[in-house]
């Protein structure tokens, strides 16, 4: 736990946890989803974040873009600390500071790609910045696609148009839940390799929650969590380690006796 | 599949009553529509007959008049325990030094009585007499005390007959209001104050038959006793006498009869509507019964009978609140306005209460088959994937699209020929009209799917410059063009028809204007009696003086805008062709310059000369038969032989069914045989002054000689109806807009409910509460306006198509744009949008971002 506490010195926080706790349900049906976590993300890195299910991963995020509230604790993006906002202040901190990329891409079939890029400019009441909005769709490779229909598209153009709609309001920090989850490998490559590229050449912040280990070695750094509470931390992570990493959470489970010695994967993991 | 049926009811007990809701409103809408004719009905009818009391059947003589020998007749046939005139014998009443024109009625049996008593009792022997008690009053006389009865022209010291007053009376129901207050003799004293003068009478006899006889035998024995008469039930002279006020028409019932067919529509698109949004909802639960063994049968079967539960209890529903309401309604008339006499309980006909259950039972099974059907046909395993959402290519039926351009075509082209032929025949243009309207509206609502999406999207793109909001709304509410189209077509045609009301309403006032002016040329009558006893060769020239200082007399009387003296004889001879056969008319002349400020509905004034008279084309129309009728350059004699002067006859276009002569030719006919003219002062009343009041303001001002009719207050009765029926037509219509409202509130619910994500994906990406809120409050009054624009675009045409067939030949009909009742449509239809988007979009805003992320 101890690194994971550890602020990466290279980079300042752009979002972070503070004895976050969620809790479900009251009397016999709690279930604690989130318990106590303490993380930072660091501003320009794409980190991910995995666990086996129920492990809280997708509560996390939520509660981090303060999608959800929390039971207890605080979340902060930048300096916002998010739990405490009301709904108006939520709204606009989604407007400007945050995208979204989602698993089914929940493109809004009525408007073109290039209207669901601009969707939340437009609801925000903001100007276009048509460079980086070429930019975007360049880099993206959606350039032809523009005025075609969601249903005109494929899965994997799909999900860059969402990744697209998620970055045009250049926002401090992209979440993405399971954005590989509803594409074929070739595609979900393709998008993961967008999200790494969009950190290195665009310096966006990205954080992610995926159950693949080979989509989270696409990450500079991977979050290992575990009912509810931060389990690990493995950065620079190649599939492989990942996979260990995971299974050392499995086996966890498995043997619920050996707690207080939860299994530490160390960012040390060779690539 | 019963339990399952009832278990699935109760599962969705909430969208049900938000069908059954629907239901109720339609049938109650029905039921209202049926109950409220009735007593409509009613209240014309009484209006209409209230001065035949309650007569069991009423006899019209066709082609003579009544003398008191007919009613003797009459009252001496089997099975008849008493008869009276429907009309008052003017006589004159007072003392010796002063008299007053009283019209007096003779009947004390109860069941002919056209007053009541309100203090007292009837006269009971040929003594008494019951007076009103305003004329008591002027003579400071009162009950137990004498007063003297004579007939009510020439007065005559020796026909003068004390009376002794037993009581005083009022009119029923504003019976004889032309004549104003009556006084009540038996039927023997008026006989015998009023035969002096053979008089004969004008009116019908008023029949009331002995307890156990047949109606239909006593009608017989009178035809046999009378001769050429028409013997009728009062309902059947109430009918007679509505339409010969709506020119030959029974406009009343036939505006009933259309509206409750209207009724039937918009209530049947209203419930299929909703009902298909319902059944939509649950095509998964029933393809997943599917899966677990139900066939197809069963599930059609589940699908109708929960259908015919909802139906028949949503309409039981509907009409006890419709009853209650139209009686509440009734009630509040009652107390507020005693000008229209209003039935004071609902009469609950068994169609009334069976015809609105029967609709709403087969409208929602009719309903239902539809969606049962596409139920029925997934796929058991489809049942097991994600609902998908309605897919946006469906293609409406090549069958569907045929039809509805044949009914427009032909529903069009029939009202074109309507147009055509309403000049030369107004029925056949109205019936040619009416279905044409009806045909292709059907054909217009049939296709509404293939025309109304595209109009919608034009619609659309003027709002989306608007905002981000706006651009949502258009767009989510283009996304399903079936569905909308379905909405707005549903208010469509509640907009369409309460537009097309308020664009005809302006044009039917006009028209019962104009039949009203037909029935009731001039305000006020009054007539001056020929009573100079001197010099015959001076009568003329006396009388004449006379009748003007009565007219500036009459003039003078508050109330009066203006008084004209006026000649008038009531026969004409002519033409050659016809063996000069005389013929009975209304034959006026007056200073050509003062006809219209007194009479209503004259045309070719400035074409009546010495010489020339000129009639209306209705006025030929109405001669029969045929061959007498009368030609542009016909040479006649006015009067009753060929003595009288002979003029030429000018027809033009009008509705007026008086002859206009010059006063020349009048006089001169008057001083070649006297009696044959009547010296008459016609007036105007100013605004909306009560012709009651006036009336006797004339009498106290004037000498003892005159009678004063007034259809001015009959008048005024019927156009009082008549705003009536047109308010209740307009109102009830409305209703059917507030229906359509609900189904835009279910299209809203639905598509809300099938946006789910969709919403919270927008949230999540900066949309805030206020423009999720705003967004679905612009998509349901984006609804509401494709509607009410497009029904009110129609409305005006349909509006206009009519007014120009049923005025088309009377005058140039005014096509205004009746701009107070379109805003007003709008802006209610707009709200009502705006009030259905209310509870759909808390729900949305309630719904947490997190969905948007959540895998179902």
């Amino acid at each position: 736990m101890h690194n994971a506490n550890q602020p990466h010195l290279a980079h300042r926080p752009a979002v972070a946890a503070r004895s976050l706790s969620k809790v479900y349900g009251s009397g016999e049906g709690t279930v604690k989803a989130l318990d106590g976590v303490d993380v930072d993300f660091a501003e320009g890195q794409f980190t991910a974040i995995m666990g086996p299910s129920g492990s809280g991963k997708s509560t996390l995020m939520h509660v981090l873009a303060g999608l959800d509230n929390a039971t207890s604790g605080s979340a902060f993006i930048g300096q916002t600390e998010v739990t405490t906002l009301k709904d108006n202040a939520l709204t606009d901190l989604r407007r400007h500071r945050i995208g979204f990329v989602f698993q089914s891409f929940n493109l809004l079939p009525m408007f073109t790609a290039e209207q669901n890029i601009l969707m939340p400019l437009d609801l925000a009441g903001q100007k276009v910045d048509r460079a980086w909005f070429d930019t975007l769709t360049a880099t993206l490779g959606l350039t032809d696609r523009l005025s075609h229909l969601p249903s005109q598209l494929s899965g994997g153009q799909q999900q860059r148009v969402a990744i697209a709609r998620a970055l045009i309001s250049k926002p401090e920090v992209v979440f993405a839940d399971e954005p590989t989850g509803n594409l074929d490998t070739r595609s979900g490559v393709e998008v993961l390799s967008f999200l790494r590229r969009s950190v290195r050449e665009l310096g966006r912040t990205i954080i992610m929650v995926t159950h693949d280990p080979a989509a989270a070695s696409y990450a500079d750094r991977v979050v290992l969590l575990a009912d509810g509470k931060i389990a690990g931390n493995i950065d620079q992570p190649t599939p492989d380690a990942v996979l260990s990493g995971l299974d050392a959470l499995r086996n966890l489970d498995d043997v619920p006796t050996t707690t207080g010695s939860q299994p530490h994967v160390s960012g040390e993991v060779a690539r | 599949m019963w339990r399952i049926t009832l278990y699935q009811m109760r599962k969705s007990v909430g969208r049900l009553i938000a069908a059954g809701i629907a239901i109720a409103l339609g049938t109650g809408f029905v039921a209202a529509t049926l109950i409220a004719s009735n007593a409509l009905t009613r209240a014309t009818y009484d209006a209409a007959t209230a001065s035949l009391a309650q007569a069991d059947l009423v006899v019209n003589s066709s082609e003579t008049r009544f003398t008191w020998d007919d009613l003797e007749r009459a009252a001496a046939v089997d099975g008849v325990a008493a008869a009276a005139f429907d009309t008052p014998q003017w006589t004159l009443v007072g003392n010796a030094g002063e008299q007053r024109n009283v019209p007096a009625v003779g009947t004390n049996i109860d069941s002919l009585a056209t007053y009541t008593i309100t203090k007292g009792r009837a006269p009971e022997t040929v003594d008494e007499i019951a007076v009103p008690q305003a004329t008591a009053d002027s003579f400071k006389v009162g009950i137990g005390d004498s007063i003297a009865v004579s007939p009510g022209f020439g007065y005559d010291e020796s026909n003068l007959e004390t009376k002794q007053i037993v009581g005083f009376t009022e009119n029923r129901n504003n019976a004889n209001i032309m004549f104003g207050q009556t006084a009540v003799l038996t039927p023997e004293s008026l006989k015998a104050i009023t035969e002096v003068d053979e008089y004969v009478m004008l009116g019908s006899m008023m029949i009331a038959t002995s307890d156990n006889a047949n109606p239909e035998q006593v009608s017989e024995a009178l035809r046999a006793s009378l001769g050429s008469v028409s013997v009728v039930d009062r309902d059947q002279a109430a009918r007679d006498t509505m339409a010969s006020l709506s020119d030959g028409q029974d406009v009343f019932t036939a505006v009933i009869l259309a509206f409750a067919g209207l009724a039937l529509i918009v209530a049947a698109l209203v419930i299929a509507n909703t009902f298909q949004v319902l059944v939509a909802q649950r095509t998964r639960t029933l393809a997943l019964l599917r899966c677990t063994g139900a066939s197809r049968a069963q599930l059609r079967g589940s699908v109708l009978l929960e259908g015919a539960i909802l139906g028949f209890i949503a309409s039981v529903i509907g009409i006890v609140l419709s009853a209650g309401l139209v009686q509440a309604a009734l009630v509040v008339l009652g107390n507020v306005q005693d000008s229209v006499p209003v039935p004071q309980m609902i009469s609950l006909s068994v169609s009334s209460i069976v015809a609105p259950i029967v609709v709403g039972l087969v409208v929602t099974l009719l309903s239902c088959l539809v969606p049962a059907r596409e139920a029925t046909r997934v796929a058991p395993l489809a049942a097991l994937r994600p609902l998908a959402p309605p897919s946006l290519k469906r293609r409406a039926g090549k069958v569907r699209a045929t039809l509805s351009l044949l009914a427009v075509l032909a529903g069009g082209g029939m009202l074109l020929l309507g147009l055509v032929s309403a000049n030369s025949n107004v029925e056949i243009g109205l019936l040619l009209g009416v279905a044409g309207g009806a045909i292709s509206f059907t054909g217009l609502i049939l296709g509404a799917v293939f025309w109304l999406p595209p109009v919608a999207r034009g619609m659309g793109r003027l709002i989306n410059r608007v905002g981000p909001s706006s651009r949502l709304a258009s767009a989510n509410a283009l996304r399903n063009p079936r569905r909308t189209a379905a909405t707005s077509t549903a208010l469509l045609i509640g907009v369409t028809l309460v537009a097309t009301m308020s664009v005809g309403a302006a044009s039917a006032r006009a028209t019962m204007a104009n039949s009203l002016d037909q029935t009731f040329p001039f305000d006020i009558s009054v007539t001056l009696w020929d009573d100079w006893d001197g010099d015959e060769s001076q009568a003329t020239e006396v009388m004449w003086d006379r009748l003007e200082d009565l007219a500036d007399g009459t003039g003078r009387v508050k109330g009066i805008g203006a008084a004209e003296p006026t000649l008038l004889t009531e026969s004409y001879v002519g033409p050659d062709r016809t063996n000069n056969t005389r013929q009975d008319a209304f034959i006026v002349a007056m200073e050509p310059k003062a006809v219209p400020d007194v009479v209503n509905g004259a045309n070719g004034i400035d074409q009546v000369a010495p010489g020339t008279v000129v009639v209306s084309r209705a006025f030929v129309d109405g001669i029969s038969p045929s061959e007498m009728k009368l030609r542009d350059g016909d040479q006649i004699h006015l009067g009753s032989d060929t003595s009288g002067p002979e003029v030429t006859v000018r027809v033009v276009p009008g509705i007026a069914k008086f002859m206009l002569a010059d006063l020349s030719d009048l006089q001169e006919l008057q001083s070649q045989s006297r009696g044959q003219v009547s010296y008459n002062v016609i007036a105007r009343l100013n605004g909306t002054v009560n012709a009651m009041d006036v009336r006797q303001a004339i009498y106290d001002e004037q000498p003892a000689m005159i009678t004063v009719t007034s259809p001015a207050a009959e008048r005024a009765m019927y156009d009082t109806v008549i705003n009536t029926i047109l308010a209740v037509i307009v109102g009830l219509l409305a209703v059917a807009v507030i229906i359509a409202m609900i189904g835009v509130a279910n299209t809203l619910s639905l598509s809300v409910i099938e946006r789910r994500r969709e919403s919270a994906t927008l949230r999540a990406v900066g949309l805030s509460r206020r423009q999720l809120r705003r967004m679905l409050a612009i998509e349901g009054m984006f609804i509401a306006a494709v509607g009410a624009i497009v029904g009110l675009a129609l409305g005006l045409i349909y509006g206009w198509m009519g007014s120009s067939i049923a005025l088309g030949s009377f005058v140039d009909p005014a096509l205004v744009v009746p701009w107070r009742d379109f805003g007003l449509v709008l802006l209610v239809t707009l709200a009502a949008g705006l009030l259905a988007s209310v509870l759909p979009a808390r729900g949305a805003v309630k719904t947490p971002p997190v969905a948007a992320l959540a895998d179902e």
